[in-house]
């Protein structure tokens, strides 16, 4: 396990999103989770590009699979590191962005998909935080069924989380 | 080698692909001193320390990839592009590494590198941070520079166009996901040129993929999706075998990935020992800088040896010193064991994992003995190799069970009646479908130690074997 593997695995830890890949929903959550903790400040070094799904790491599910993969020797490792308090405060702001009481792991990837895709559309100027309607026609060009309400929503939600002015 | 015309006449000769023809807005290009910066990275790192002619640049691998594209995009007339997508992704292929690093790869992954006493040492809780900046990657440098750097902006068309460029060769877009495939996915053009290239280069057979008949075979389904035909299945598979065989032979050499590791493990100690911040950048803010401004004319590998010098020459550090002089006077850092191969992955227990806890238990024990500093030990692991882009991560049943959006870089074939293609790994009878759950992963401890006698290394080298004894 290098340094990044480790600040993935405690970064995550940090915020309770739980580092697992068994179903698609798990890997899409883990995705857009890591995305966001990076916008708020959490230099985990991985290179977004855009996929289907939105923003999409390659070299992160890598790490994320040779973590899991290693089972009892991975956690045997990480028990010995802990993460710098700073990242483990931005980590835990963003819980509640992160996680919503009583939702299903279908709608947490579902909510995470769109914030983290309006955020990488907005941080490559392909579409602008104050123009829901084109920022939902974007996004409907590339398969995503989402509407300008809940762009606008999500909007709200990155603004409250500081990862947008 | 079949010459290929140029309305504007410029036309460039290379040893792989023979005549490589430009337009005139490419040749501005490859004209300006940002880009004839890629003739001072060596594509190979230091694979030049062990195969004498390994030492062609990224320079050459640019123009190449270049060339790839260009061909697919002729066998693609039909796909509907415009004449002007077709420019764009010509000059994406041409400018796709234009970031890189000195030494390639070796310097953009320092952070990422754990020195040896911060894995084996277990007094307390280790600190890892989240707040250092580091090193940018290649493509995300690349796309600064081309925006940053005037002589280039200037030969794209200005900073819009140089902002379009860069958002095609980082995949920033979300249109044409099927072509940014050409650029980054298992069947790239980058990965087509290099495998030839570094194999003729290193002077080894492991490399000569079919390229013609892939090239050739490439083509678009109704709905975009790129693919080849089920004709050339072989040569795909052996495009996708051979570079793990590269892997093997070639960029994971132990001698190469140890002088590399003893680089990395150099370069991390003196970035954070703050006494060379006029010679190595600090942060990934000193290195965009450095990458938008005059000083990029000296981001070559030149950069890394100055510092390597200072090193050996200056540094009190005995670590430091250790490392620089086994690079400055091509001292191998001597292999001790290496665990591993090519292995199912589905199982916690590995003997690659099972040696690096062995090693972090008993590492200090065995320096202390033996009167070796622990930094003198690499313990490090390259990259595991999938044989195909996804297929390893998963076992033969849950790679069948993957989303569309997961098998988005795999290699897609044309199933003979069929107009949509299907993955490569699920062709039944495909040799790829039966190593899909295989990867090829090893670990490796080393010892630099330039004035080590044979005795003592066999006595180590006696001592760790046995740390590689599977569990009872």
């Amino acid at each position: 396990m290098d340094r990044q593997q480790i600040l993935l695995a405690k970064s995550l830890e940090a915020a309770e999103v739980p580092l697992s890949v068994n179903t698609f929903h798990d890997r899409l959550i883990l995705q857009k989770a890591v995305y966001l903790l990076q916008a708020a400040g959490i230099h985990l070094g991985y290179r977004f590009r855009w996929y289907i799904r939105g923003p999409y790491s390659p070299d992160m599910t890598s790490g994320a699979f040779g973590i899991a993969n290693e089972g009892e020797y991975a956690e045997a490792e990480l028990r010995g590191w802990k993460l710098d308090d700073e990242s483990a405060t931005r980590a835990r702001n963003l819980h509640s962005l992160l996680h919503q009481e009583g939702e299903s792991k279908t709608d947490q990837a579902r909510r995470l998909e769109l914030l983290a895709s309006a955020l990488f559309l907005f941080k490559t100027d392909q579409a602008k935080p104050g123009d829901p309607e084109g920022t939902a026609t974007i996004l409907k060009r590339n398969n995503k069924e989402f509407s300008a309400a809940e762009v606008k929503s999500a909007v709200k939600e990155l603004r409250a989380h500081g990862l947008l002015a | 080698m079949a010459s290929s015309r140029s309305p504007s006449g410029r036309v460039v000769n290379d040893n792989i692909h023979g005549d490589i023809a430009l337009t005139d807005a490419e040749w501005k290009v490859v004209n300006t001193a940002t880009f004839q910066r890629l003739r001072s990275l060596k594509q190979l790192g230091m694979g030049h320390l062990v195969y004498p002619n390994a030492t062609h640049s990224r320079f050459a691998h640019s123009l190449g990839v270049f060339r790839i594209m260009c061909r697919v995009l002729g066998n693609l007339d039909h796909s509907g592009l415009d004449t002007e997508r077709k420019a764009e992704l010509r000059q994406a292929a041409l400018l796709h590494d234009i970031g890189h690093y000195p030494y390639s790869h070796l310097m953009e992954r320092v952070g990422s590198v754990t020195l040896t006493e911060e894995e084996v040492t277990n007094a307390g809780k280790k600190t890892i941070s989240g707040q250092v900046d580091e090193y940018p990657d290649h493509e995300e440098l690349g796309r600064h520079i081309i925006q940053s750097q005037a002589d280039i902006c200037k030969a794209l068309g200005g900073k819009k166009q140089a902002q379009k460029i860069g958002a095609l060769f980082s995949r920033l877009e979300g249109a044409d996901q099927q072509l940014s495939k050409l650029i980054h996915s298992s069947l790239d053009m980058d990965r087509l040129d290099y495998l030839l290239r570094d194999a003729r280069a290193a002077g080894v057979p492991y490399g000569e993929i079919d390229l013609n008949y892939l090239l050739n075979s490439i083509r678009i389904s109704p709905t975009g999706m790129l693919g080849v035909d089920e004709k050339a299945l072989a040569a795909a598979e052996h495009f996708l075998l051979a570079r793990v065989f590269m892997h093997r032979v070639v960029y994971y050499h132990k001698t190469t990935y140890g002088f590399e590791e003893a680089c990395r493990q150099l370069l991390r100690r003196v970035r954070d020992s703050d006494r060379y911040n006029d010679l190595l950048a600090r942060d990934g803010n000193h290195i965009n800088e450095i990458c938008g401004g005059a000083d990029l004319r000296g981001f070559t590998d030149d950069y890394v040896d100055r510092v390597i010098y200072r090193a050996a020459r200056d540094d009190q550090d005995p670590v430091i010193q250790t490392l620089a002089a086994c690079l400055v006077e091509r001292c191998p850092p001597r292999l001790l064991l290496e665990v591993g191969g090519v292995e199912e992955k589905i199982h916690s227990y590995t003997p690659a994992t099972v040696f690096r806890q062995k090693c972090r238990d008993g590492l200090v024990d065995l320096a202390k003995r033996h009167r070796l500093n622990v930094g003198q030990f690499l313990l490090c692991g390259p990259k595991p190799i999938k044989f195909e882009e996804r297929g390893s991560l998963f076992s033969r049943a849950d790679a069948e069970k993957l989303k569309p959006e997961e098998r988005e870089e795999l290699i897609m074939v044309f199933r003979k009646g069929r107009s949509e293609p299907q993955s490569i790994v699920d062709i039944t009878g495909s040799i790829i479908k039966s190593l899909s759950n295989q990867v090829f992963s090893i670990q490796r401890l080393y010892l630099v130690d330039r004035d080590i006698k044979p005795d003592k290394l066999e006595r180590i080298r006696g001592e760790v074997r046995l740390w590689a004894q599977p569990p009872k």
